[in-house]
């Protein structure tokens, strides 16, 4: 077992080689193998209130029902995030059509500057997720409790404010600081993996 | 308050949905003065959505995205319909026959094909009533019906509140789909098409069949299935009389008894009555369907039916083979706790079914082992466990983890035929284990054997050979290829992360395995609980007779080796 190499081109390519011959199971090695990073890629690209699974799994449905489009042996992984990309586009076109969606959701800089950012690799957004859980690991258990209850745990902030025995304000200060550190760590993490790879 | 003080609250405000019209206005302005804020804010919303997706990142969490997408995958160009179909059809009691519902011919029991011209109208008044029904049917989504809770191991009737449920199932492989949970609620008049192995389906009157694959069959009402090729064999106990199978050729009803029905490509249908009766109806015609008895069979007879230039009948030998009263014995399923990380990490307990009979056995009631020998002939990763292992290192693989083992073993092609040599320079290859105290040899699996196993190895399990490790006459070694639990298990659980433990040269001896230097390196892919029962009598030991330890070595059949992380022996069962 140990001495077999990750998840790699060759394995995607017999999978969809199968699922071509009829064998729709086999599919299942190509969505394992690519969802944590088509979910990291999204979530950091979809606009608030865009559902991050529905678009995923959406982006795998178009991927199965194409594939007969995707020439073997030519790249995957960009053919996957390029549908990806165009299902994100898609949904977002459809909140934008939707009137209040704007005064309701948000600022349309927030949301050019994550179209901007949006040709950024998959890999570096699998990077960035492994980097954040490794910060996560680093941040004070004062700090980390703060984002066990705010993404874990998902309690209000009246609630956490309670918890703490502070004021609302406060733990929303707390909040950014949390993730202001998160962010900070993060771009170091990322520069030294850049310094280090080159 | 300062701009940037003012940016912060705002931002956070927004990102915790907090923020009202008059402050989003306030906000826009903000970012609008400043680029360097959008770029801020940017940054914050990404790592904001990062950590809604990290935290998330539990192996059940990634398990159930993968399940959902895939049960989203078309099918088949009328499946949309058919799902449509079958869910308005629960609108229905939850007894009422299905078959005259649109879904199914009540006659000739091939799925219903409208008109072409009036397919358009169908799928609109299908979309229409689905939305409406739905909203009250459905609160957890399209899939909640087709995926049911998660159920037990069954020991008995799993089907409950009127619907028909998967009860157990046995090595199945379905085409084109995961094997559903035990406990799965089955859609009606959905075709299930069962590629290898066995499952129990249980009806709410009490009637269960076994079917085993391949097969294809459909559930067609609270009473009833449908059988297109395959073989199932039905139980109906007391209160479930007029259960039925439909064939393409006949309608089996059963009488109160037990009997198998088995469907070959040609739509030829053979009955085979084990006990009470049942009555045969020719299917093809609609005017004689349960008009008046067609034939009747009555237990230790058994008749083929075709329609090949009419109807035909025949008489064939009855075997009573051919009826399944159970599933075969074999490790059904295991708890164990999760570790912090997630992913299951101690072993709790084993659902084994031995002799016919289902048992939860406690982790503390099996039997341990030791290991006392092993041989490797490379260099590999010999260990996996935590980082730092425990002293002696090679207990590892008999404590209660299943992330912790002596992996990776030697092995032969050819499977042992006389004693292992279990010293010097010419030892044999492999590994072998003593039972704290000895085990005996009982109906069904003997000793529990769980194996890691990742996607890119056999989804099967990797191969192994078993040996006695005394061979007398009527002793054989065993060649265990297909685990009861193998990847595609929906009860084969997620492990939890681990290190493995490289060793640069190889370990001929437990001493080495304990002493030479090796490097760790963590596992970044997830692993998942592979398991098996080992049957004593498949050595050719006898029914009672007891045994000391066994010999085991990797079948040498691919690249990949075995990687035992738990093995112990099964309490003699009383």
């Amino acid at each position: 077992m140990a001495i077999d190499p990750p998840f790699d081109d060759s394995q995607t390519e017999s999978a969809l080689r199968r699922v071509r011959s009829g064998e729709t199971a086999a599919f299942e090695t190509v969505v394992r193998g690519y969802e944590r990073p088509l979910r990291a890629w999204l979530a950091a690209h979809a606009p608030p209130g865009v559902d991050v699974d529905e678009i995923a799994q959406r982006s795998f449905l178009a991927a199965f029902t194409r594939l007969d489009e995707y020439q073997p042996g030519t790249e995957f992984a960009a053919w996957l995030f390029t549908i990806a990309r165009f299902q994100l586009r898609t949904e977002t076109t459809r909140l934008r059509r939707i009137a209040d969606y704007h005064a309701r959701y948000g600022p349309d800089l927030l949301q050019r500057e994550l179209d901007r950012r949006s040709d950024e690799t998959p890999e570096m957004w699998t990077m960035r997720l492994e980097s954040l859980q490794m910060c996560l690991d680093s941040l004070g258990d004062s700090l980390r409790r703060f984002v066990t209850w705010r993404y874990d745990e998902e309690i209000p902030l009246e609630e956490m404010a309670a918890r703490c025995d502070r004021s609302v304000p406060a733990v929303k200060k707390q909040l950014w600081k949390v993730r202001q550190k998160l962010q900070s760590c993060i771009e170091t993490r990322m520069a030294t993996a850049k310094g280090g790879s080159s | 308050m300062n701009p940037e003080d003012r940016f912060a609250q705002l931002w956070t405000d927004y990102l915790e949905g907090e923020l009202d019209d008059q402050s989003l206005a306030e906000l826009r302005e903000l970012l609008a003065a400043d680029e360097s804020r959008v770029t801020l804010a940017a940054d914050l919303f990404q790592t904001h959505r990062l950590l809604g997706l990290v935290v998330e990142e539990e192996p059940s969490r990634q398990d159930d995205f993968v399940r959902e997408t895939m049960a989203k995958l078309p099918s088949d160009p009328d499946d949309f319909v058919g799902r449509v179909m079958s869910k308005v059809r629960k609108t229905k009691p939850a007894d009422a026959d299905l078959r005259g519902a649109g879904g199914v011919d009540d006659k000739s029991h091939r799925p219903y094909r409208p008109p072409v011209a009036a397919v358009g109208l169908w799928v609109a008044a299908a979309v229409l009533l689905l939305a409406a029904v739905s909203f009250y049917l459905l609160p957890g989504g399209p899939n909640e019906i087709e995926i049911g809770s998660t159920g037990k191991p069954s020991t008995g009737n799993a089907s409950v509140g009127g619907e028909v449920r998967l009860a157990s199932s046995a090595r199945a492989t379905f085409f084109g789909e995961l094997s559903p949970p035990v406990g799965t609620v089955l859609v009606p008049q959905r075709e299930y098409v069962l590629m290898t192995g066995m499952v129990e389906v249980a009806f709410p009157a009490g009637a269960s069949a076994i079917l085993e694959g391949p097969a294809v069959f459909r559930v067609t009402s609270g009473e009833s299935l449908a059988l297109d090729v395959g073989r199932c064999s039905v139980h109906a106990p007391d209160g479930a009389e007029g259960f039925r199978v439909d064939t393409p050729a006949s309608r089996v009803v059963d009488r109160g008894t037990r009997f198998a029905v088995s469907v070959s490509e040609t739509s030829v249908t053979e009955v085979h009555v084990t006990e009470g009766a049942a009555d045969v109806y020719e299917n093809a015609d609609p005017a004689a369907a349960e008009t008046n008895t067609q034939t009747r069979l009555v237990g230790g007879e058994a008749k083929a039916f075709s329609t090949a230039r009419g109807i035909n009948v025949d008489a064939v030998p009855f075997d009573a083979g051919v009826y399944r009263d159970g599933l075969p014995d074999r490790v059904v399923s295991y708890e164990a706790s999760e570790a912090d990380g997630g992913g299951a990490e101690l072993l709790r307990s084993v659902t084994i079914q031995r002799g016919g009979r289902v048992m939860k056995i406690a982790v503390s009631d099996l039997i341990p082992a030791r290991l006392t020998w092993f041989r490797a002939t490379e260099p590999r990763a010999f260990l996996c466990g935590s980082q730092e292992l425990p002293v002696p290192s090679t207990d590892v693989v008999f404590d209660r983890s299943l992330v912790t083992g002596v992996i990776n073993p030697d092995g032969s092609e050819q499977p042992l035929t006389s004693d292992p040599i279990m010293e010097g320079d010419s030892g044999t290859p492999g590994m072998a284990f003593r039972f704290d105290r000895p085990i005996f040899n009982g109906p069904g699996a003997d000793v529990v054997f769980f194996d890691l196993q990742t996607f890119g190895n056999p989804i099967d399990g990797d191969a192994f050979h078993v040996s006695p490790l005394v061979f007398r006459e009527g002793l054989h070694s065993h060649t265990i290829r297909h685990y009861d639990l193998t990847m595609e298990s929906p009860e084969t659980q997620v492990l939890a992360n681990f290190y493995v433990h490289l060793f640069a040269q190889p370990a001929d001896s437990v001493t080495q395995l304990q002493t030479l230097g090796a490097v760790q390196q963590r596992q970044a892919m997830r692993f998942r609980g592979l398991a098996v029962g080992i049957d004593l009598s498949d050595l050719g030991y006898a029914p009672g007779e007891s045994v000391d330890g066994l010999f085991l070595q990797d079948a040498l059949d691919d690249k990949h080796m075995v990687d035992p992380v738990f093995i112990a022996g099964l309490p003699e069962l009383k």
